[in-house]
């Protein structure tokens, strides 16, 4: 491992304006998280216009700040009025929520905080070993390898979503499929442009991004109307201190559980709904006496899922780093981030790009310690967040969505590509179509068609004899298979209920 | 037994799938429908599983919670969900063309106070101090300090020229 380009990632981040991006990042996403259902996606879609301008390390530190931090800041609402404030904190409301009616929310809150910290902590260690070791395996992959892996990532994100593996995958291909409109790479043709100049060169992301998840989620707020903690007085009593001890009580579980985490971050898919359910269920399992005291406001039910959920970050972008396959919707928009800057992520990141991965790992790291610190110190004042109404903040996000998407080619069809897919983007939510394996299909798209290209010219139908394309495709088949058995299992379930 | 309304959308998706998948043929070379077919294939076929799935179980369910999506507001009965989601696209859309036509320099000032006052009751005072805020972060600091271009409108275009 070279220390010295470590150090230099290190300085790097030290500059002022990019600390103060990060910084910015990590308020920014403390404050989706504390605000139930705005979603850090949508915040992210909403900024990416505006990061790809920026300069590549800067970019990186803002959208870093933004990922992680929304783990923090989301267990506020779920220990205080029950809610969560993302999918990822769903667990913490069973032993962190029954706490605070114990009058012990400052203490569920305190261990909630700093098992954040050491999960993101040991998420950002794990990530940087893991990159340097793999790296002579992941070098061996050739273009089939890559391709078949593109598609585990789709179908695994596809499948996964619940009660609906058909519409996930029918969603990931779709994604693939818009993403071909304009010019074929090989042979300059046109394809789906519908007679229109504005889509010679394909649709831009971030009018995707923008219309399939910030436009609906903007059209929720404004259906919703009224903040989530209407009439609610906030009132955190207890100790954060005595709180941030049980945490280090409890370091073993922390470990435990951040392992757990950054095994779920890894696979694609999978990601922050599920992470403290594994999580919540593993320190159920091993923890003596947990059975009895789990579900009633037991400690360690908070501080297993908080580490965990922190961590995963950490392993979800190891295949985003090393492979170029991202497996949530926030690691494909900083896959598009690196390819607007010419940066190719995958195996020749590795290779040419160490202080990029670096400066990616320090921000996560002293992501978590800044959203910790800040949590700890202003947490009534960022529970007050909750109150805010939602009429007040959809003319805000329109004007930020409006002017961002005018970014994408200053043209006036970038409006009306916005509409038509935000409109498409909220009957997709409405139906439970899961609009993320669209996400990662469109920006995966380019690259797979490029490696299903060179795979052809090189080996032709030969290629899915090899070895590790064979292994691949039976993980594909797998999850198609969990994601199908998983679903009649719940058809079944419904229909006997 | 009621009607199952989310195959409507399953049978859209299906005729946009189709359509896609007729149109590829169209494609002038092999290499330009390679790619395309692969997927689209599988996706339309997908696609009339899941309207047969759909259209067999006769009851308007709650729609699944995409595991890896944020869930839709329970709270609000559908019929008034989509009449309040056909107003704020209504805004929305309002919005985008006034800064079509306009630019953002104009259409900030009609479309952010109008609608806190109307839709978030809010005073008149409250609603301008906010869109003074909204506008000093986009023109100030957006615009002018990160050089971030605000593109006129179509109309201000042709009529300067």
């Amino acid at each position: 491992m070279d220390f010295s380009i470590m150090a230099e990632a290190f300085f790097a981040l030290m500059e002022p304006v990019r600390l103060l991006l990060l910084f910015a990042g990590v308020l920014l996403g403390l404050f989706m998280g504390a605000m139930p259902g705005v979603g850090g996606i949508a915040a992210l879609a909403t900024l990416l216009p505006f990061v790809i301008m920026m300069e590549t390390k800067s970019a990186i530190a803002l959208m870093i700040g933004l990922m992680i931090s929304g783990n923090t800041g989301d267990t506020l609402p779920a220990v205080l009025f029950g809610i969560p404030g993302s999918g990822a904190s769903q667990a913490t409301i069973l032993d962190g929520h029954p706490l605070a009616r114990k009058g012990e929310a400052a203490r569920a809150l305190g261990a909630a905080y700093l098992a954040s910290m050491i999960g993101g902590i040991i998420g950002a260690i794990v990530l940087t070993v893991t990159l340097h070791f793999i790296k002579p395996f992941i070098l061996s992959f050739g273009t089939p390898e890559l391709f078949m892996l593109g598609l585990l990532g789709i179908s695994m994100t596809g499948t996964l979503a619940r009660g609906a593996p058909a519409k996930g995958l029918i969603a990931g291909c779709f994604g693939l499929l818009l993403a071909t409109m304009g010019y074929d790479p090989l042979t300059a043709n046109l394809r789906w442009t519908f007679g229109t100049t504005y889509l010679y060169d394909g649709l831009p992301l971030i009018v995707v991004a923008l219309g399939i998840f910030a436009l609906p989620e903007l059209v929720d707020l404004a259906v919703r109307g009224r903040p989530i903690a209407e009439n609610t007085k906030i009132e955190i009593t207890g100790s954060l201190v005595q709180g941030m001890r049980d945490t280090l009580r409890c370091w073993f579980l922390v470990l435990r559980t951040s392992v757990v985490g950054i095994i779920v971050g890894i696979l694609p898919g999978l990601g922050g709904s599920v992470t403290d359910w594994f999580a919540y269920s593993h320190a159920l399992q091993t923890e003596k006496g947990a059975k009895d005291t789990f579900g009633k406001g037991d400690i360690r039910g908070v501080i297993g899922v908080d580490a965990a959920t922190n961590s995963k970050e950490g392993g979800a972008l190891i295949p985003t780093l090393a492979l170029g396959i991202p497996g949530s919707t926030s690691m494909a928009f900083l896959l598009y981030l690196f390819t607007m800057h010419g940066i190719p992520a995958g195996p020749r990141m590795l290779i040419n790009h160490p202080d990029i991965i670096l400066t990616i790992a320090w921000s996560v790291a002293l992501a978590n310690i800044m959203a910790t610190g800040v949590m700890l110190l202003a947490t009534t004042q960022t529970a007050k967040i909750a109150l805010i109404p939602f009429h007040w903040l959809v003319p805000l996000i329109s004007v930020f969505i409006i002017f961002g998407v005018y970014q994408a080619s200053l043209q006036a069809g970038d409006i009306i590509a916005l509409m038509t897919i935000g409109v498409f983007g909220w009957l997709m939510k409405r139906f439970g179509w899961p609009r993320p394996p669209l996400i990662l299909g469109f920006v995966l798209s380019p690259i797979l068609e490029k490696y299903l290209q060179i795979t052809l010219v090189r080996y032709g139908m030969g290629f899915v004899t090899r070895p590790l394309v064979l292994i691949i495709a039976i993980f594909i088949l797998f999850s198609v298979y969990v994601g199908v058995k998983h679903s009649s299992r719940e058809t079944h379930h419904e229909g006997g209920t | 037994m009621r009607y199952n309304i989310n195959i409507w959308f399953d049978l859209f998706v299906l005729v946009l799938l189709g359509y896609g998948l007729w149109s590829i043929s169209n494609f002038p070379t092999a290499e330009a429908r390679q790619f395309p077919t692969v997927f689209a294939v599988p996706a339309l076929l997908l696609a009339a599983l899941q309207l047969f799935l759909d259209s067999r179980k006769r009851t308007e369910d709650e729609s699944p919670a995409a595991i890896l999506d944020l869930p839709v507001d329970p709270s609000v009965p559908p019929r008034v969900a989509l009449f309040l989601a056909a107003r704020a696209f209504g805004w929305i859309l309002g919005f985008a063309g006034l800064t079509l036509l306009f630019s953002l320099y104009i259409s900030l000032w009609a479309f952010v106070p109008p609608y806190l006052m109307v839709e978030a009751k809010a005073s008149w005072r409250a609603a301008w101090f906010t869109t003074v805020l909204v506008a000093v972060v986009i023109f100030g600091v957006l615009s002018y300090g990160f050089g971030i271009n605000v593109p006129n409108g179509l109309f201000l275009r042709s009529y300067l020229g």
